[in-house]
């Protein structure tokens, strides 16, 4: 049944900051296609198609290169309204089609002779790739392989994450260090002084921004402080840490969002977790956590002693309802995925949102859910309906029970309003099932909304 | 639904920088043929204008720097605009002096 419901507004509260979608493409556009246009205009002597096409192919994929330094620096300013998870998609995207580019770069100028005489194509290849004169371009050429790859399989790498990062940091400077002195030194058309300036000012903000990442940041992060003020059982293997800052001031956020939390390290460490805010923005200073024990160092979240001393680098991401226009909220977790939907509702209540609110809730069993009581408190104060399911029930439970498959979905959702916004979050394949079954109720890919930070 | 999406665009913009590789490729003057020059007027620019500084020992390490010679002449040709510029209807001269005692060295 689908019904119309009249009158959306909009979710109170600042929405994300940024550039909007539209500008972040056309700025990524015309970062990528200004070396060409730089390139055409000047009068250089041209050495045929294939010559030229690489030379095209390798000076969009250095200024490729350089934007995903951008691109992974978790600016707000770019990325905020996007959604950085969206954005680190691109930016991982990006780094198979700026590979390809490069990893042409010298079979292009060899493929005439190669064509023509392999032999010779070959050894002309085994020269450029022993040429002096090459050689900062050959090792550019081989990091960036490296580091795609590591990039791609970091998960089976036997390295901790905070030290891949930081390699991956490294390697990446590296490249554009030697990939700036190759194209300087020996691109056909670095001798225009406009293009040199482009790659010398484009590589400047690209270094820059690791500088901000691991250096500015840290120090920022370092003067607003935060300390933990208490840590307890949510449910099940799960656990609410709030922090209050020392400073007083704790940043606007919209409810939903969620922020790299360091808890115990110095500000320089690498060792920062990005969590959703279970809290409400209304209640800042406060700022809270709901934290599943998921892995290394989730597994004793629990011992994290009140008092520590942690550092927060947020808020981000652009799961929130805050700025859309809605007359219904339909609010899908799964598991420690409805930490942020627990910020939304408490922001809703604060608030006296007037419109409907479904909530679909999925565990596996009863004590996984988190804030049962509190989840009844808000019901009453919101026109609120509450589906509570387990895929596990204990005998007689009296809500819904199995996965969130369509039809689950369809029992929980009786009314389908076309002007309602989704907002889904939980495990990856709960959310692919979830968002397809949604669709299959006739709602509009556009009116879902949700955060991943793992991809199939 | 977004992650779909951007992996959408992130192929949409690959083969629009892909496409603009290729109008920029097919859009370059043809290569020109380098007329060959007299092998005497070679060396007398090469000799008043490099001569006081380098010398045709250091060609097979500039052949090493730049193996292909039609790459050479190009980057040989970028260099001397920057490097000590000689004349501009001097430059193919010198060049074609370090190409020809490249050529005859082999």
């Amino acid at each position: 049944m689908t019904t119309k419901t009249p009158k959306p507004s909009h979710f109170p509260g600042p929405p994300p900051a940024g550039l909007p979608p539209w500008a972040l493409v056309a700025l990524y556009v015309a970062v990528g296609l200004a070396p060409l246009a730089l390139a055409a205009l000047r009068d250089e002597p041209a050495r045929g198609f294939w010559h030229e096409l690489s030379s095209g192919l390798v000076m969009v994929a250095f200024a490729m290169t350089l934007a995903q330094f951008l691109l992974s620096g978790r600016f707000r300013s770019l990325s905020g309204k996007v959604g950085i998870d969206l954005t680190m998609r691109f930016h991982q995207l990006a780094a198979w089609s700026l590979l390809a580019f490069v990893l042409l770069h010298p079979f292009l100028y060899a493929l005439p002779t190669l064509v023509a005489d392999p032999a010779a194509g070959f050894a002309r290849l085994r020269g450029m790739f022993a040429s002096p004169g090459l050689r900062t371009g050959v090792i550019a050429w081989w990091l960036l392989v490296i580091l795609v790859l590591t990039g791609v399989w970091k998960d089976r790498l036997p390295l901790r994450y905070e030290l891949w990062r930081l390699s991956h940091g490294l390697g990446a400077a590296a490249i554009a260090g030697l990939s700036v002195h190759h194209a300087l030194s020996v691109g056909t058309y670095a001798a225009d002084p406009a293009l040199a300036t482009f790659w010398a000012g484009l590589t400047a903000v690209a270094l820059a921004s690791l500088v901000h990442v691991y250096l500015v940041k840290p120090l920022l992060q370092r003067r607003d402080a935060y300390r933990v003020t208490a840590n307890a059982p949510a449910a099940d293997r799960m656990w609410r840490v709030a922090l209050e800052p020392e400073s007083g001031r704790t940043p606007n956020f919209a409810a939903g969002q969620f922020a790299w939390a360091n808890l115990g390290h110095s500000p320089f460490s690498l060792t920062e977790h990005p969590f959703s805010i279970s809290s409400a923005p209304a209640e800042r200073p406060r700022i809270e956590f709901t934290i599943k024990e998921a892995g290394d160092f989730t597994n004793r979240v629990g011992e994290v002693p009140v008092g520590t001393r942690a550092y927060l680098d947020g808020p981000h991401g652009a799961f929130t309802p805050a700025g859309r226009p809605a007359c219904r909220l339909v609010l899908i977790g799964g598991g420690v995925g409805f930490a942020p939907l627990l910020g939304i509702l408490r922001q809703l209540a604060h608030d006296r949102w007037p419109h409907p609110v479904d909530v679909i809730y999925g565990n596996r069993v009863e004590s996984q859910i988190i804030g049962r009581d509190e989840l009844d408190a808000l019901a009453g104060r919101l026109e609120m309906r509450l589906n509570l399911v387990l895929s596990e029930p204990p005998p007689g439970w009296p809500g819904p029970t199995g996965d969130l498959t369509p039809e689950v979905l369809a029992a929980c959702l009786p009314e389908r309003d076309q002007d309602a916004l989704y907002l889904v979050c939980g495990p990856v394949p709960m959310m692919n099932a979830v968002e397809r079954g949604l669709v299959e109720l006739g709602i509009p890919a556009g009116r879902i909304v949700s955060e991943r930070f793992t991809y199939e | 639904m977004r992650h779909v999406q951007i992996a959408r665009l992130t192929w949409a913009l690959t083969a629009l920088f892909a496409a603009g590789a290729v109008v920029f490729a097919a859009t370059r003057p043809a290569p020109e043929t380098i007329a060959a020059a007299d092998p005497a007027a070679a060396s007398a620019a090469f000799e008043a204008h490099c001569a006081q500084c380098h010398g045709p020992r250091e060609f097979p390490y500039w052949a090493s720097i730049e193996p292909d010679p039609e790459e050479r002449r190009a980057w040989l040709d970028r260099l001397l605009q920057r490097h000590y510029p000689p004349p501009e209807e001097e430059r193919a001269l010198v060049i074609e002096h370090i190409e020809r005692t490249l050529a005859e060295g082999e």
